[in-house]
């Protein structure tokens, strides 16, 4: 086995791997993207000048293949929404929520299901800073941004979150009604 | 009722309770993927017109035998008429020589055809014939890593009902650096104004830009500025922010205003190759250059420095044949020991924009053996680029 894939697989590869699964939500699909972060990372790590740390190397590269993944994804859906004239909606993937969430109490349930709301940009930003940690000035080198780039789209993100948590609220309370009645 | 109430902090913790999904497979599992992934070879370039090219000569050879007889059959009824007549043994023998020259010249294309190259056949940069019907708008964008700007030429329709400077400001917005390889940069988040009386571009920013947060950040900025707008039309940017004069640039420190040099003469184009692109940027120096010769030398170089890699091969022979005679034709003597060389095409054009950075507006080439560099002919002048790295935007 190669040694640089060696080392990355030890060092990062859950780390990578559960960044691409949040921003995609669908497992197959990560599995493949965190493969695509490998071919890269093997094609550029003799290139790699260390300028950056290791981990927002690899981090900026993940995020550059779910960006390619996102932008195919929308250029195909535009295609077939052209050629089969459907609205927007009838396409939106409905995934099914992993077991790993499931077994989580409601709130986290309905947070997973917010984060779809949010832009990439600000996806990109909520995962790592809260799942992977990442202080400010590593989310900026991760995703070749300002770190005022980073605080605004954080704040952004997080507001947006509050919004949408209170309206899904508001009509997990309106189900549980009807269904009461 | 409770979470429509949920604080900032609240949110944030749940984040952060988001459980840790893990991949299952094992390393080695992943490890084949990758391998046999990496193996899987794409569908070369060349491939598809190469079908092509196939098909059209099996065609050619089912077609032949009828389209020959055709010719013949034809040929036939002039035959005998010109028998009639005392001339027609000569003019029959100056119809079959006008053949046989037909001949020699086709024989000779398909020579000048193996002596073309077999690399990359798009050019890169911005030709006279592409901007027919187009305006060309140059936006210098910085690479992702933030060391150089690539000067990108949108080419968009022209209008007659708009400014160049609404175009500008339109196309500003449609420009898609990320899938070009570079960083997303534009649209610049200030308001942009243009006088054309004083040539002057006014930018208004926000309090809260970014553009002053490092070093890094302001010259990209200023570089940005520096190489966008034409020097024809904009002389000088005036700054404020908020409606307040100047800028604030921490290095720089408060910038009221800037004039544009127009530094685009006598540069040396190197190639800049971003990952994911199908082809490579021809970008400048930031420094010129006293001679056509020095520059030449340098382009053999690596600038790692700027990210940028040496645009001629090591070693090229490459003589300037009228330097002394400063005109508008430049002659060059390349030697052939680049035949063959992958991706020369890109060679020639940073040797073209050079070249029209010193002055120069065409190109004769000699050499031994080579006639044709991609869609140019070595035979005859080549008319220079009008500007570089060619990106057409489509407005619905």
């Amino acid at each position: 086995m190669d040694s640089v894939f060696d080392s990355i697989y030890q060092k990062y590869h859950q780390d990578l791997y559960r960044f691409l699964f949040y921003m995609v939500k669908n497992k197959e699909v990560a599995e493949d993207l965190v493969q695509e972060v490998y071919i890269r990372v093997l094609k550029a790590y003799d290139r790699f000048e260390g300028n950056s740390s290791e981990k927002t190397w690899l981090f900026s590269i993940a995020k550059n293949v779910a960006v390619d993944y996102f932008r195919k994804q929308k250029g195909w859906k535009r295609w077939v929404l052209e050629k089969m004239d459907l609205s927007t909606a009838q396409v939106k993937d409905h995934l099914p929520l992993p077991d790993e969430i499931a077994q989580q109490q409601e709130e986290i349930g309905l947070i997973y299901k917010c984060l779809d709301q949010c832009t990439i940009d600000q996806k990109m930003v909520i995962l790592l800073r809260y799942i992977h940690e990442l202080s400010i000035s590593e989310t900026a080198e991760a995703l070749s941004w300002t770190e005022s780039k980073v605080k605004t789209t954080q704040h952004r993100a997080i507001k947006a979150l509050r919004k949408y948590m209170g309206e899904m609220d508001k009509e997990v309370m309106l189900g549980e009604e009807i269904k009461a009645k | 009722m409770k979470r429509s109430r949920l604080s900032e902090r609240e949110v944030e913790s749940l984040l952060k309770q988001l459980p840790k999904v893990s991949d299952q497979r094992s390393p080695n599992e992943i490890y084949q993927s990758i391998v046999s992934k990496r193996k899987r070879t794409k569908i070369p370039n060349w491939l598809l017109p190469g079908l092509a090219s196939c098909a059209v000569l099996v065609l050619v050879v089912i077609l032949s035998p009828s389209l020959l007889n055709f010719r013949e059959s034809v040929n036939d009824h002039p035959a005998t008429e010109f028998n009639s007549s005392p001339d027609a043994s000569k003019r029959l023998g100056v119809k079959e020589a006008n053949t046989l020259d037909h001949q020699q010249e086709k024989s000779a294309e398909n020579q000048i055809n193996y002596d073309s190259f077999s690399g990359t056949e798009n050019p890169t940069a911005v030709y006279s014939t592409d901007v027919e019907g187009h305006l060309a708008l140059t936006y210098a964008i910085p690479d992702k890593n933030a060391q150089v700007t690539v000067p990108i030429t949108v080419l968009i329709e022209k209008t007659t009902y708009k400014t160049w400077f609404e175009q500008f400001e339109e196309t500003m917005l449609k420009l898609t650096e990320e899938e070009w390889g570079l960083a997303d940069y534009f649209p610049l988040n200030a308001d942009l104004r243009y006088d054309q009386a004083s040539e002057t571009v006014y930018i208004d920013v926000p309090a809260e830009h970014r553009y002053g947060f490092g070093s890094t950040a302001e010259t990209m900025f200023l570089d940005t500025l520096q190489d966008s707008f034409p020097i024809d039309k904009v002389k000088k940017v005036i700054f404020t922010t908020e409606g307040k004069e100047g800028i604030h640039l921490g290095s720089y420190g408060n910038i009221i205003e800037m004039e544009l040099d127009g530094k685009s003469h006598n540069l040396a184009y190197f190639i800049y190759d971003p990952q994911n692109t199908d082809r490579p940027y021809l970008v400048p120096t930031e420094d010129s250059f006293s001679s056509l010769e020095g520059a030449f030398s340098e382009m053999e170089q690596d600038q790692t420095e700027h990210g940028l890699k040496a645009s001629l091969p090591k070693g090229i022979h490459l003589d300037i044949l009228n330097e002394s005679e400063k005109g508008e034709t430049l002659e060059l003597y390349i030697s052939d020991e680049v035949k063959g060389q992958k991706d020369f095409l890109f060679s020639l054009e940073a040797i073209m924009l050079t070249a029209k950075s010193f002055g120069y507006s065409k190109l004769r080439v000699k050499t031994e053996g080579i006639k044709q560099v991609g869609p140019f002919s070595l035979d005859e002048e080549i008319p220079l680029p009008v500007a570089p790295n060619k990106e057409v935007i489509e407005f619905n």
